[in-house]
């Protein structure tokens, strides 16, 4: 793998202040990408784009006009985006029956409409790479909280559920454009704002909690190989995706247990 | 019951009525509420679920009159038939309130009369999802993502009110012939037809899941339920046919509007 080919391609990462948004910034700076860091907080972008040599977007990805905004501000600049990676987003916890019902609204607006306003607000830029380059990625860091329910944080998993099918949609509908859609689904990963359940923290549980580089590696490696999708790790996770499907109801019941407090 | 004007709703209200139920039926048309609660003898109440201030004001009207609720059944539901990279963005958000958040609003706001009866009997939720919150559609990608983040709420409460006396059944139908979702070219097929259900079938499966205490129904069973658990193993390869679904559809339009108009 050599810089050349990424040298100068611009890419938009949202929720890049921090986790898995910073890690792969910083992965695909090292790679010779032009990252274009879209986050709320402002200082924390402008110090990362400071050491990663990109430029900053101070954005709510949870307010369709902010996106409207930001993503012209960006095409302004950047007719053609190679790489979007939609990596905003932010664990609701709680169930349905005790979780404000703000939290609810404000988690489906961040983890999934963000993601959708984001990517159509940049479509024209994404034509735009394929039409110069041959082909452009759409990655979305969704989660496997989208794919397995976890009810004690039920918000969360709806509104990442919504996002893994508008993922796995979008790409679909994008088959045959050049614009190739990747959804990644970690486990649970050591990020600031993501605690873990308490099992994590058993000398078993560790195994299965990875930090935000290992994802960040996986994006890269996702974009550069057509993987359509991946989970992180696999095991146990991808199990737990063909549980849900084949026994749901017990798969559900089960996960509850795995409370935070 | 939401979305009780026409369809899914419709069937389920009278069916509800023939067993003996009293039926507050939700919905946008105040008319036709109106004259489907003077047949079944129930009540009518105009509400959009989309909108969480009609929903409280409508719940808390409704909980004036019957402080005990034993059954809320959250149907309501409209179509986004196009695809992600197409959509309207306003239609986007309007079938994630409709669709999700809604059914969320009214269970919520309904919540105390669930739980007065539960103490006195039992009581139970029914959300009716669809097949695809269970499978990704990509010709109705913004559907598809309302239902799949109405799934994960219906599933989710089933496990958080479990032996709580609150019982919530999971109804996934494929495609059903109504007013809302008319499914003509599906019906024109020699062989798709037959995977077209009925209002009513889906409105036994309710009432079903609800005396037999059923916590996901799949209607009709076959090929839905076996498309699920490959989808759940391989959702790749179920994206690609989806994907291959969109390109035929494209073509089809594509030759349609190439058709003078009066020729179809």
């Amino acid at each position: 793998m050599t810089d050349a080919p990424t040298r100068g391609r611009v890419a938009v990462v949202t929720g890049a202040s921090s986790g898995i948004g910073e890690a792969t910034t910083r992965l695909l700076a090292e790679r010779g990408w032009h990252c274009v860091l879209v986050a709320r907080r402002e200082e924390v972008l402008r110090s990362l784009a400071a050491e990663t040599g990109g430029e900053i977007e101070v954005c709510d990805i949870g307010d369709r006009a902010a996106v409207r905004r930001t993503t012209s501000r960006i095409l302004a600049r950047h007719p053609s985006v190679d790489l979007l990676v939609n990596s905003a987003g932010f664990l609701a916890q709680g169930t349905f029956v005790d979780a404000p019902l703000d939290l609810v609204e404000r988690a489906l607006a961040v983890n999934y409409l963000g993601g959708v306003w984001t990517t159509r607000g940049l479509l024209d830029g994404l034509r735009e790479a394929v039409r110069a380059r041959g082909r452009a990625h759409v990655v979305t860091i969704a989660s496997i909280g989208g794919a397995i329910v976890f009810s004690p944080a039920a918000p969360y998993s709806a509104s990442k559920h919504a996002q893994v099918a508008f993922s796995r949609s979008l790409r679909a509908a994008l088959q045959g454009t050049g614009i190739e859609v990747h959804t990644i689904m970690p486990g649970f990963v050591t990020t600031p704002g993501f605690p873990h359940p308490k099992v994590f923290a058993t000398r078993l549980g560790r195994r299965f909690v990875v930090g935000p580089e290992r994802v960040a590696t996986e994006v890269l490696a996702a974009v550069e190989h057509g993987k359509p999708e991946v989970v992180i790790p696999w095991f146990p996770y991808g199990l737990g995706a063909i549980a849900q499907a084949l026994a749901p109801t017990l798969t559900t019941r089960v996960l509850r247990r795995a409370d935070y407090t | 019951m939401t979305g009780a004007s026409s369809g899914i709703g419709e069937a389920t209200a009278r069916l509800l009525a023939q067993r003996g139920w009293r039926c507050v039926l939700l919905a946008r048309r105040a008319d036709r509420l109106r004259l489907l609660a003077g047949q079944l003898d129930g009540e009518a109440e105009t509400c959009d679920v989309g909108d969480r201030d009609a929903v409280a004001a409508a719940a808390a009207r409704v909980l004036a009159r019957h402080p005990e609720i034993h059954l809320v059944v959250n149907n309501a539901g409209i179509p986004a038939r196009r695809t992600l990279d197409e959509v309207d963005l306003d239609l986007v958000e309007e079938v994630a309130r409709v669709n999700y958040l809604g059914g969320v609003w009214v269970t919520r706001a309904l919540l105390p009369g669930l739980q007065l009866a539960a103490g006195a009997g039992g009581s139970h939720v029914v959300n009716v999802v669809s097949i695809a919150g269970a499978v990704a559609f990509a010709p109705s990608g913004a559907y598809t993502a309302a239902k799949h983040a109405q799934l994960a709420f219906s599933r989710s409460l089933h496990a958080t009110l479990r032996g709580s006396g609150i019982d919530v059944h999971t109804i996934l139908p494929g495609y059903v012939q109504t007013e809302g979702f008319p499914q003509r070219s599906l019906l024109e097929h020699r062989l798709l037809k037959h995977i077209v259900a009925q209002p009513k079938d889906v409105a036994e499966a309710v009432v079903r899941s609800v005396e037999r205490g059923r916590s996901e129904v799949v209607v009709p069973w076959f090929p839905y339920r076996p498309a699920i658990v490959l989808y759940g193993i391989a959702p790749s390869l179920v994206s690609r046919l989806g994907a291959r679904v969109v390109r035929t559809s494209r073509a089809f339009q594509a030759k349609a509007a190439e058709q003078p108009p009066g020729d179809a």
